[in-house]
Parts: structure tokens; C-alpha cells; sequence
């Protein structure tokens, strides 16, 4: 070896060796979505009539956008997520975000108030707070959000149902009607049954249930709070392909009007509270494509399968984040090159609203940097590179037409089978989780065979690098939350706390919908656990699904 | 070791982390690469993690974390596992796990690191290298 290097020249042969591996090779002509493509398109490819399946920006079927002037009529709103520690914190965070322009407040709760899991539960107290805000009681969303009016900032929450009761619990004590109250969340619960939650945290039968009770009672009472519906953002993390989206998605959109139509609701009502909760991976066109299928497919939908005619049924608006395990953990700057394309990728798609993973999405919490760098990312596509100017800037494109059509068609194939199933039986028998861990799988073999490439993944890692910056914060705000928690329980108005869950556990029991005696039991003090925890228990379910708490009071 | 022993590998998650997808994949490649998987799925207690390794007796626990509570749910398990007398079993993390951390994790006796960035083909090697003599 080291006559080997001491040879003239050599340093310079293996710089060209260096160089050749360096060179950039096409090694896949597949989307990333795993659709095939040719090598160019034209005229011949476009076979969609215009008139019929494609139309002008804000005419039926939507392709090309739900509104005709789309941007110039209303910008995106553009939104940061924020959400770590106490509810002091979180605020914080949020004061930091509006102060950088953002427009929109939208917050993540940390994964024991998502599952419905107290602070003070025995097995978990290490992830308090950690990964989102910590919000066990209405009181705790109301020193979040003090001082915010509920019937005029608009509240996007990071979280299925019992978003909704919590913050309506907070509005009706503020001495406001249910009717004023703005806001979104995400009442999927059939989504967190397939996205890792598992059949004892979400049985699929209450969690659909639950779904379409808060939906009937939201549109009912609360119709300027929006329901984001599916939460296809984490099918699609979890493992699906753009047309798989659509697929699962229309699967759980199809069951929940089906149900909420035997309840005597409108389509035209339902659909146009409903917004889908999507994603922007890094294939630019088939993300494009994709949104431009997904509004038309609803449109189909909405209009010959349920006959919807109010153009706000069948005019889909979407809400993007971008995709946070398209990012890569080496050299975490180059995320930002990826988020800047994907945030373009769901602009001329023509999305609703917009939120940027930030670049360090695979190292942390965000660190307040990143989530400035996410915001002055989408400052510059709004007003720098004219993603905004003109509706639907790919319409007629050979490639981005065909593409959508294509894209569809994989979905309504994937969606027939789903159906031919039945949606339930497909989340229950594990059949939706077995398309996802395969195209897990075959995406992962891509990578080991480098078929598929990923930079600092598989091809162009660097070699050594410093460890990256990673979000901290100080946990004594979160002591003192979980302490004041513990006070709480024990301050409370015990009578009344008492009633609220066992009124909530009669109406559960007997079948009715349990969203208003929720919002009560709230404003009665009761915590996510035992709200949640009453609701199981009514419906024959552990009180506690990691089975390590038993029900505060005994229900009769 | 000779060629024919299989490594008994058991896999599963801590917590109420929900991000499975990366375990998942892993379960079925290392299955693929002859690797006897047990897979006990999202969401265990230490206590009954611990108890899985007892009763059945792997060669190596692997452990996959999202969340940042992976050195407090590490060091958990394998005090737990060490009251229950198993605690010469290595353990193995992947996920999100922060270089800082690395020397931490090494010190409550974690005997390898798949953080960001690792290869499969790294990971086949390391769970083989576990395997027990055939007795």
C-alpha cells in the first residue's frame, strides 16, 4: 500500500476516482411515488377533455383550484407550528412566531395529551411536555391562548379530537357562544389507528365513532371551525405514495359522510367544513399533480356519489405541511433546499395553507432559527419568486396533465380495493398497515440497491461533520405544571366534577353523541385522561389503554 | 458461533412514541436476512419489555426512538432488565438518536447505536455478531 501511494501521480488518479463517483447519474426514471414515466411528453398524452375533467381555476371539477383568483384573492396562510413544554412555553413560542410574521397560530401538543394521557400518569413521566405543549385541562389551553380571542384568531391544533371540546370548553367559559368560535383540528381517529397508535389506543370502531360525532356536532354548532379531514399528512408519513393518499384518504372521507348522511346531516353542509390535511414530499410534479387530482376526485365524489351541489361542498381546500421524513438528518442545512421545493410544490398545487418543516425537523424540536428560516422561506416564494401570481401556473403542461391523471387513476384502483373491504375491516384486519409497511419495505430496498438516491443518506454523506444544533429548554416551567396539575385534582369542585363524567358516561353508553357533555366535563375540570378514559369505559374499553390506571370514579 | 445459529433478535418500542415505520422496515429485513425477529410492538412499559426478554430469552433487544426520552426509557430498561437477570443481554438503539448523547448511552451500558444515517447492511452485521454458540 504505501509503494502503492508513493507513486507519481497517483494522488491525482484517485482525485478522478473521486470525481466519478461524484458524477450524477440518472438512476431511476420512476416517480417517488413509484409511478412510471417516459422519457418526454406531448400533445397526445393530454387525452383529459378540458371542459369536463379539467376546467378554469374555481370552476367544477377544480382541478386546477378551488377559487378563481386563487392567491390574488387570498394569500395562503402561512403557518409555523410551535408546541414544547408548559403551556408558558408554548406561548412563548407562539409570541415568537406572530412577532416574525406568521399569520396563522397552530400548535402541536405533546404525545401524551394527543393519546389522552395525564402528566402525572405513572409510566410516562419523561416525555412531558418534550415533543409538543402539554395541555391536560381547559385551563391550561386558556393560559396558552389568554388574551387571544377565540371568535377572531383563527387556531390551528395539531391534534384529533379532543381538540375540539377542550378550546370549546375555553370559549364557553369566556362567556361566548359555541356559534363565534374559529378554529381547526383534526378529528381523524381511524388515521392514529393505522399511523402506529394501534388498536388499543384507537379501537377503530370508537375512534370512527368519535369522528363522526364531533363532526355532526361541529358543523351543527360551530361552523366556522374547520375540520381537517382526513389527516392524510400522517398516512402518508407512515407510508403511503402520493396516489395511496388519495386512496386511504377518500376511503376514510367515503365511510365518515356515509354515516353522517344516515344521521339526517347535508353533504352540503359537512363537505364544506372539511379541509384535507396533506403533505409535499420532494417529487415536485407528482406532488403538483397530485393536489390537481385530489380536487377533482373530491369533486367527482362529492357531487355524483353523494350529490353535493353547493360549489363550498365541492371546491376542496387543502392544508399542507410539508413532509417531515423527507428530510435528512446529515448536513441539515440541505433541508432547506428541500422544504423551499416542496413549499413550491404545494403553491402551484394551490393549497389553502402552508407550513414549512423546519431544517432541523429530523434533529428536534425546532429551534427558534429554524422556525424563523421556514417562515423567510415561504416570504420568499410569496414575494420574491412569483409562486403566487397565477392560478395553477402547470395547467396544460403535457407531463403534469398526464401525471394527474395517472395519479388518480392508481388511487381510484387502490381505493376500489380498499372499499371492496370495507374501510373498517381494511384498518382492522391490518390490510391498510401491510400497504404501508410494503411500500416501506420496497422503499427501503430502492435505497440499499441505490436505485433510489438520497442525498446523505445512501450517496453523498459526509464523512465527518459537528454534531447538530438541537432545541433545549428549561423543563422548571413543566415541573411546576405537572405540580399545579396535581393541585388541580385536588382544588377542583368535586360534585360537579364528579356529574360531568358520569352525565358524559350515560350519553356515551346509550349511543348518543357525547361532544357536548365532553365540552362540560371540561369546563367541570375534568382532565384529557378522564374525559377519554370515561368514553372507553362507556364503551367497554379499558379506562386507561396502557392499563395502569383505573377509572377516578365508578360509573353507574 | 458456527453459520447455522440463529440470532434471536427482539424489537419494540417505549413509551407512547407512535413512529413504528422505521422498526417495521427493520423487522422485515433482518427477517429477510435470517434474523429470528420478535416483534413486540409500539408502545410497552419497561416493566413489560423486561419481562418480554425474559420470557423469550433473545440474543439482542433492539429499541427504536423518536423522542427525545430515549436515554431516561434506555436507562429504565435495562436496570429493569438487570433485577430480572437479564441484564448480560445487549441492548441496541436507532432513531433519532443526538451524537451528543452517544457517550451517555454507552455509559448505561448500551451496546450499539443506529442513529441517523445508519445503514441496514451495518445493522444485519451487528445483530448477527450477537448470536449465541449453538449449544
Amino acid at each position: 500500500m504505501d509503494q502503492e501511494r508513493s507513486k507519481p501521480g497517483s494522488e491525482t488518479n484517485q482525485l478522478f476516482e473521486h470525481l466519478e463517483n461524484l458524477e450524477i447519474k440518472l438512476t431511476r426514471t420512476k416517480s417517488w411515488g413509484g409511478l412510471e414515466t417516459k422519457q418526454s411528453y406531448g400533445p397526445q398524452d393530454v387525452t383529459s377533455d378540458y371542459a369536463t375533467n379539467i376546467g378554469d381555476p374555481g370552476a367544477y371539477p377544480y382541478t386546477r383550484g378551488a377559487y378563481p383568483q386563487m392567491y390574488r384573492s387570498r394569500m395562503w396562510t402561512l403557518r409555523n407550528i410551535v408546541g414544547y413544554g408548559a403551556p408558558e412555553d408554548t406561548r412563548e413560542g407562539l409570541e415568537k412566531v406572530l412577532a416574525a410574521g406568521g399569520s396563522g397560530v397552530s400548535i402541536v401538543v405533546d404525545p401524551l395529551t394527543t393519546q389522552s394521557i395525564d402528566p402525572d400518569h405513572p409510566a410516562f413521566a419523561p416525555e412531558v411536555g418534550l415533543e409538543g405543549c402539554s395541555l391536560p385541562t381547559s385551563r391550561d389551553i386558556d393560559r396558552l391562548l389568554h388574551g387571544l380571542d377565540l371568535s377572531k384568531i383563527d387556531t390551528a391544533w395539531h391534534w384529533a379530537a379532543m381538540a375540539y371540546p377542550m378550546v370549546a370548553a375555553v370559549h364557553v367559559k369566556r362567556g361566548q357562544d359555541l356559534s363565534t368560535l374559529q378554529g381547526s383540528n383534526m378529528p381523524d381517529m381511524l388515521q392514529e389507528t393505522l399511523c402506529g397508535w394501534g388498536q388499543n389506543l384507537i379501537p377503530a370502531e370508537l375512534g370512527h365513532r368519535t369522528t363522526v360525532d364531533e363532526i355532526e356536532f361541529c358543523v351543527k354548532n360551530s361552523p366556522r371551525w374547520a375540520l381537517g379531514m382526513p389527516q392524510a399528512y400522517d398516512l402518508r408519513e407512515r407510508g403511503l405514495s402520493p396516489a395511496g393518499e388519495i386512496a386511504v384518504g377518500m376511503a376514510i372521507i367515503n365511510k365518515t359522510m356515509e354515516d353522517l348522511l344516515a344521521r339526517g346531516m347535508a353533504v352540503n353542509h359537512v363537505a364544506a367544513s372539511i379541509a384535507w390535511v396533506s403533505t409535499a414530499d420532494i417529487d415536485f410534479f407528482e406532488e403538483v399533480a397530485k393536489f390537481r387530482a385530489l380536487r377533482r376526485y373530491w369533486a367527482r365524489t362529492m357531487k355524483e356519489r353523494f350529490g353535493a351541489t353547493d360549489p363550498r361542498a365541492l371546491r376542496l381546500r387543502i392544508a399542507c405541511h410539508t413532509s417531515g421524513k423527507s428530510l435528512v438528518y446529515k448536513q441539515p442545512l440541505n433541508n432547506l433546499t428541500r422544504t423551499a421545493i416542496q413549499g413550491l410544490a404545494a403553491l402551484c398545487g394551490g393549497v389553502q395553507s402552508l407550513e414549512a418543516c423546519t431544517f432541523d425537523e429530523p434533529v428536534c424540536v425546532p429551534t427558534h432559527e429554524a422556525r424563523d428560516l421556514a417562515i423567510r422561506q415561504q416570504q420568499i416564494l410569496a414575494n420574491e419568486v412569483g409562486a403566487a401570481r397565477v392560478a395553477d401556473p402547470f395547467g396544460g403542461s403535457y407531463y403534469v396533465e398526464a401525471l394527474t391523471d395517472e395519479v388518480e387513476a392508481a388511487a381510484v384502483a387502490m381505493l376500489k380495493k380498499i372499499e371492496d373491504v370495507g374501510l373498517i375491516e381494511a384498518v382492522t384486519s391490518g390490510m391498510i398497515e401491510r400497504i404501508m409497511d410494503d411500500y416501506n419495505l420496497q422503499t427501503q430496498r430502492e435505497l440499499d440497491a441505490e436505485e433510489r438516491i438520497v442525498v446523505g443518506v445512501n450517496k453523498f454523506v459526509p464523512l465527518e461533520e459537528p454534531a447538530p444544533t438541537r432545541f433545549t429548554f428549561d423543563p422548571t416551567n413543566t415541573r411546576m405544571h405537572v405540580r399545579r396539575f396535581a393541585e388541580l385534582k385536588q382544588q377542583r369542585d368535586a360534585a360537579r366534577w364528579r356529574a360531568g363524567l358520569q352525565d358524559l358516561y350515560c350519553i356515551a353508553r346509550d349511543g348518543g353523541n357525547p361532544l357536548q357533555a365532553m365540552i362540560d366535563a371540561f369546563i367541570a375540570d375534568a382532565s384529557v385522561a378522564e374525559v377519554w378514559g370515561t368514553v372507553r369505559v362507556a364503551h367497554n374499553y379499558s379506562y386507561d389503554p396502557y392499563k395502569a390506571l383505573e377509572a377516578p370514579i365508578k360509573f353507574v | 458461533m458456527t453459520e447455522t445459529s440463529t440470532v434471536r433478535c427482539l424489537l419494540g418500542m417505549l413509551g407512547t412514541d407512535v413512529h413504528s415505520k422505521g422498526i417495521r422496515t427493520l423487522a422485515q429485513i433482518l427477517r429477510d436476512a435470517g434474523i429470528e425477529v420478535i416483534y413486540i410492538g409500539e408502545h410497552n412499559s419497561v416493566e413489560g419489555m423486561a419481562n418480554a426478554v425474559v420470557d423469550e430469552d433473545p440474543d439482542i433487544v433492539g429499541l427504536s426512538f423518536s423522542s427525545a426520552a430515549y436515554i431516561d426509557y434506555t436507562h429504565q430498561l435495562i436496570a429493569a432488565m438487570q433485577r430480572k437477570g437479564v441484564g448480560d443481554v445487549p441492548v441496541m438503539l436507532g432513531g433519532i438518536i443526538h451524537p451528543d448523547d452517544y457517550e451517555t448511552l454507552r455509559g448505561i451500558g448500551v451496546a450499539g447505536i443506529f442513529g441517523p444515517g445508519s445503514l441496514m447492511p451495518d445493522i444485519i452485521s451487528f445483530v448477527r455478531s450477537k448470536a449465541r454458540p449453538a449449544a
